[in-house]
């Protein structure tokens, strides 16, 4: 048994804000068949074959300074948590399942709904941008690209307002709760 | 430095870092003094830490303790005056609400509503 070249695989995926929970059971699903996630060069993401295993993965949404990075990753790898990958804000973490609240990254509702906002908030500074571009689409381009310009324009801005819609019932719904 | 009212009353968590932080510590220190002190009964995931400390020390509470830090990337935080002063007012609200309760429950709770 000589030393074998890793096996590589590469999946594309398109990651929707609103999908978190998904993507960490798809990536635990992975896992379990022996691939761990690599690296995210959106969209796509690089898997290594690993002997098969139960991971926790959960992702977390980040804004803040570079100096706040190191202690804010410091702190997870102090708390048993690898960062397996970055996509952007999104902190990909993952460690050994044990089934009990050691596997999650916020232990409280009140301070997931603080996360949430903080993503919310994030995707309404977006919304500005967008339509100015939006309305310089239509002003300036002519053409055969124009409409495909446009219409990508739109698709994207109606998939932020969706996915603010359901972050901002998922807040209202961890607010609501009375168990912190 | 921003209003303590939305902080308080303080969640479970927010409680146990505050008092955690009579002497320096940094975040994963805090985690392990929590759960000791409660007999794992208490677990703040880091996450839920590392958002509350941001809360609290921009409500001064608790603020930054550099010599404390080890010249590590671990941040250490240590209670403020103004900390001290908010998690005593805590444990007088507590300690209200647990007399309360002894004392209605011993009543027997019959009807007793004197």
């Amino acid at each position: 048994m000589g030393v074998e070249p890793r096996r590589i695989r590469r999946c594309v995926r398109v990651f929707f804000a609103w999908q978190d929970g998904a993507e960490e059971r798809w990536l635990e699903q992975m896992a379990a068949e022996g691939w761990l996630l690599a690296r995210i060069l959106w969209p796509v993401y690089t898997f290594v074959q690993a002997a098969p295993a139960r991971l926790a993965y959960r992702l977390d949404y980040r804004t803040g300074s570079r100096e706040d990075l190191d202690a804010y990753l410091q702190l997870h790898r102090d708390a048993g948590w690898e960062l397996a990958a970055r996509l952007g804000s999104w902190m990909y973490f993952r460690r050994p399942a044990t089934g009990t609240a050691a596997d999650e990254l916020y232990t409280d509702n009140r301070s997931r709904a603080q996360r949430y906002r903080r993503q919310l908030n994030y995707m309404l500074v977006s919304v500005p941008p967008l339509l100015w571009l939006a309305a310089i689409s239509l002003q300036r381009l002519k053409g055969w690209g124009a409409g495909v310009i446009r219409w990508g324009l739109v698709v994207a801005l109606l998939a932020l307002v969706y996915g603010m819609g359901r972050l901002a019932r998922t807040i209202r719904r961890l607010e609501a709760d009375p168990r912190e | 430095m921003t209003a303590v009212d939305h902080l308080t009353p303080l969640t479970e968590a927010s409680y146990y870092i505050l008092i955690s932080l009579v002497e320096p510590l940094h975040g994963y220190g805090i985690m392990q003094k929590v759960e000791a002190l409660t007999g794992g009964r208490v677990t703040i995931g880091p996450g839920t830490l590392y958002g509350a400390l941001g809360n609290l020390e921009a409500a001064g509470l608790i603020r930054r303790c550099p010599e404390a830090d080890g010249g590590d990337r671990r941040k250490a935080y240590v209670l403020t005056e103004r900390g001290r002063r908010v998690a005593a007012a805590e444990i007088a609200r507590l300690e209200e609400m647990a007399g309360h309760g002894r004392r209605l429950l011993r009543s027997g709770g019959v009807g007793d509503g004197r």
